[in-house]
């Protein structure tokens, strides 16, 4: 499934930002494996949470 | 009776009592992987050499009338991802096969060495633990034992098959999002992911940091319960109630919506071996699959990214994409995910007032074919190597302990139901998985090779 050109757009964008190159014989499967996980992305953005809800990641100082 | 077929208590009992040998032991179960160990491909590594040496030590101690140790003679063996002193700790990659050699044992390990348990060796696994299905493009697949067309499930899939095969009477594996539930369901065994942070994973190859898990396999509760708690870190144990049927309960809503009929009635076998007539739903567990989903792809890229850089042709092509595009994820994503985390930790925790024990299904079908591609779930056909795990990724996000229990015969492949407390009950759903062996609603037969 082709991505939808928002998701292209960013995906290149970041790859260049974050400095992690995806070859040109690994980008249709690294665009649909983007696509699955904006799909996923999407239920969790979506979800209302009370404004007062931490992160979870633990910090032990 | 073989020796091959007995369980860890058994034997250490036997081994114990003079009536075997830790070496005869050792021998008996050498035999059976060499011959079938071809055909299954569980093992990467074997470490007979050693494991002699320790059979030896074990008799010997049997010998002065020294305590040789609660495991004494039990052949175990280890996912691929444990250091074993001597291996190189490839964690199912080509990238760390020939890393160093371990210098020492994982500590967990070692605690199962120390009391007696014998080491065969190293077991296949899913690429980083990346995958619920062990078809490693490196090692090859593991297959079934209950049916060789099929996938042992994975990521720990060596180490389920190993148990189902009789090669070993415990093995130890992790579990990230399934990876210990699905497996263990899948080749009809049992299995323990722990409550998150209660074993130490020092001495093995993280995969996702926030959400690893460690814990054993075995054909008996009983061994399980024998492993863990040689196994277990800091005991942050809470006191266990009774098993009390009023308050267990199956988990309706996105725990049954897509699995398949005979899922459906190994999850109900189960809760009328338990008395259990309640249900109830813990609330936006398809979001809590999606988080788990999502920062799994986004450490385990991250962990990964400067071998992604360096040598991206190297990763098994099924785990380098969604380790990549996983890296790349807004931040917003992942915060967003692990503040639903806090949220569904509470509501988890306002479930368990409720009731102590969850029953949901390991997986939404049996073990799919090998190079299977796609499967049906609820209508829709959808691939098979993210939608195993949809009814393990939400438990394994907050932690809970959870005892996978095996739903097996009528001519049926095994199927796999999670017995889930709340964090530091292992005991409780230990005890449950007990009883259910006992009247024989659940079993871990040999499979018929």
């Amino acid at each position: 499934m082709d991505p939808i050109p928002t998701e292209a757009a960013y995906l290149q964008a970041a790859s260049l930002m974050l400095g992690l190159p995806i070859r040109p014989e690994h980008q249709a499967d690294v665009a649909a494996a983007f696509a699955v996980l904006g799909t996923q992305a999407r239920l969790i953005t979506e979800f209302s949470l009370p404004a007062d809800i931490e992160a979870a990641p633990r910090f032990t100082p | 009776m073989k020796l091959y077929e007995h369980s860890a208590h058994t034997l250490a009992a036997m081994v114990h009592g003079g009536e075997v040998s830790a070496s005869e032991v050792l021998e008996a179960h050498i035999t059976r992987i060499e011959a079938l160990d071809p055909l299954l491909n569980c093992f990467t590594n074997t470490t007979f050499p050693r494991a002699r040496a320790e059979a030896e030590a074990v008799d010997r101690k049997i010998a002065i009338g020294a305590d040789p140790g609660p495991l004494a003679g039990v052949p175990i063996a280890v996912k691929n991802l444990f250091d074993v002193q001597g291996l190189s700790t490839r964690a199912g990659s080509k990238i760390f096969r020939n890393a160093p050699e371990a210098t020492a044992d994982a500590p967990v390990l070692a605690r199962l060495i120390q009391a007696g348990a014998m080491l065969l060796g190293a077991l296949n696994m899913d690429e980083f633990a990346y995958g619920f299905v062990t078809e490693n493009a490196h090692d090859g697949a593991t297959r079934n034992p209950h049916d060789i067309s099929r996938v042992a499930g994975g990521s720990s899939g060596g180490s389920a098959a190993a148990i189902a095969a009789g090669f070993a009477a415990i093995t130890l594996g992790s579990d990230t999002n399934g990876s210990i539930r699905l497996p263990a369901g899948l080749c009809g065994i049992f299995g323990l992911k722990p409550s998150y942070g209660r074993i130490e994973r020092t001495g093995t190859f993280p995969f996702v940091d926030s959400l690893d898990h460690l814990g054993p396999f075995a054909r008996s509760a009983t061994d399980l319960a024998l492993a863990y708690d040689i196994m277990k870190d800091c005991d942050i144990c809470r006191p266990a109630p009774l098993l009390d049927p009023s308050r267990i309960a199956v988990l309706g809503g996105w725990f049954e919506q897509g699995a398949d009929p005979e899922i459906l009635a190994a999850v109900a076998a189960v809760a009328r071996g338990l008395g259990a007539a309640a249900r109830t739903t813990l609330p936006a567990a398809h979001i809590a699959r999606a988080a788990a989903f999502c920062i799994t792809a986004f450490e385990g890229g991250q962990f990964h990214k400067p071998n992604l850089i360096a040598r991206p042709e190297d990763f098994d092509p099924a785990t380098r994409p969604r380790l990549i595009a996983g890296a790349l994820q807004p931040a917003e994503t992942i915060y967003q995910a692990q503040r639903f985390r806090t949220w569904f930790r509470a509501e988890a925790e306002k479930l368990f007032e409720r009731f102590d024990l969850l029953l949901a299904p390991a997986s939404p079908c049996v073990a799919p074919l090998i190079g299977q591609a796609t499967m049906i779930i609820g209508g829709e056909e959808v691939p098979v190597r993210p939608n195993l795990g949809l009814y393990t990724q939400p438990i394994s996000f907050i932690g809970l302990p959870v005892v996978c229990v095996p739903v097996t015969g009528g001519g049926l492949l095994p199927r796999g139901v999670q017995i889930i407390a709340a964090p530091g009950r292992e005991r409780l759903a230990l005890a449950a998985a007990t009883m259910l062996e006992r009247e024989g609603v659940v079993a871990a037969p040999l499979a018929a090779l």
